[in-house]
């Protein structure tokens, strides 16, 4: 798939993602993985900078298999956001669909 | 590649961050990992899924750099400044464009001429030869023993190069103008101290 699409996009899968229930690093990788093919590491790099931004918060929580998982939750701005960046998205993707069929229609 | 190798290059791209942002950032790594095989899975399948270690750490450096610096602002506008650099550009061009701006013009004014005058009388010569046999120049011209072909092929050779010449001056004096609009612009520049 185009790298470029994905880019843009991850920001939202991981705010959905997040939307639905609180998950540890791993939990949330491969729950996007299993939907979207991609370099699973980007994630992080992703997670730090929502963190950073403010959408996103983290919390320790003792695991039954070895030391304290670190979960991910997202902060009422995180879910302000997630909710207009839907809205903002599936406008764009109609509004694209629709520019795409009318040319191809021709 | 196996998990020691993962972190390794991971921990050597990262050296330049602060040590306690690499800490964090190699925990959520080798977490990763434990669940990962905890799941079932082997450190290379792992690594494998995580994608290249060196696009990763460009990620987290690109997310640590100092955002870039702010454009120069723009210097206040001086009047006393904008006198002087009249003043200083005046004498600069007065000594030192003047003269060679003159000259260059001059040479255009004469290539023009040039060319005007040799492509009319070009095709002067070759109207009189058309429609005034009997004329004082035409018998004049005759006397001296050229013959009409000679004088025919010598007007059309004139105006041709005259019109070849013309075109050049053309595209000179083009040059020459843009050239001249520049460098005014670039002294009302000077002069204001600014770009605008």
């Amino acid at each position: 798939m185009y790298v470029q699409f994905k880019k843009g996009v991850l920001d939202l899968c991981v705010l959905a993602a997040l939307s639905n229930k609180d998950c540890y690093g791993y939990e949330l990788v491969s729950e996007i993985s299993k939907s979207i093919e991609i370099a699973e590491g980007t994630i992080y790099p992703l997670l730090r900078k929502l963190k950073e931004d403010g959408l996103v918060t983290t919390y320790l929580t003792e695991s039954s298999e070895g030391p304290p998982r670190k979960y991910y939750a997202l902060t009422v701005r995180g879910k302000e956001t997630h909710g207009a960046m839907l809205r903002e998205w599936f406008k764009f993707v109609t509004m694209v669909n629709a520019f795409l069929k009318e040319r191809d229609a021709k | 590649m196996n998990k020691t190798d993962y972190l390794t290059i991971l921990d050597q791209k990262l050296q330049i961050l602060p040590h306690k942002e690499r800490y964090d950032i190699l925990g959520d790594y080798v977490d990763h990992f434990r669940s990962g095989v905890a799941q079932g899975r082997t450190e290379e399948e792992i690594a494998a899924s995580l994608g290249d270690p060196y696009l990763i750490a460009d990620d987290l450096i690109r997310q640590y750099a100092p955002p870039p610096p702010p454009p120069p602002e723009r210097p206040p506008f001086s009047l006393l400044r904008a006198i002087w650099m009249t003043f200083v550009m005046g004498m600069f061009n007065v000594i030192f464009v003047l003269a060679p701006f003159m000259a260059l013009a001059g040479l255009l004014v004469g290539l023009w001429a040039a060319a005007f005058g040799m492509g009319f009388s070009g095709i002067a010569a070759i109207g009189i030869m058309l429609f005034s046999t009997v004329s004082n120049v035409f018998q004049h011209v005759m006397n001296s023993g050229l013959s009409l072909v000679t004088l025919a092929a010598g007007s059309v050779v004139v105006s041709s190069m005259g019109i070849l010449l013309g075109i050049g001056c053309w595209y000179m004096s083009k040059g020459f103008l843009k050239l001249t609009a520049r460098y005014i612009s670039w002294n009302f520049k000077t002069i204001i101290g600014r770009r605008y």
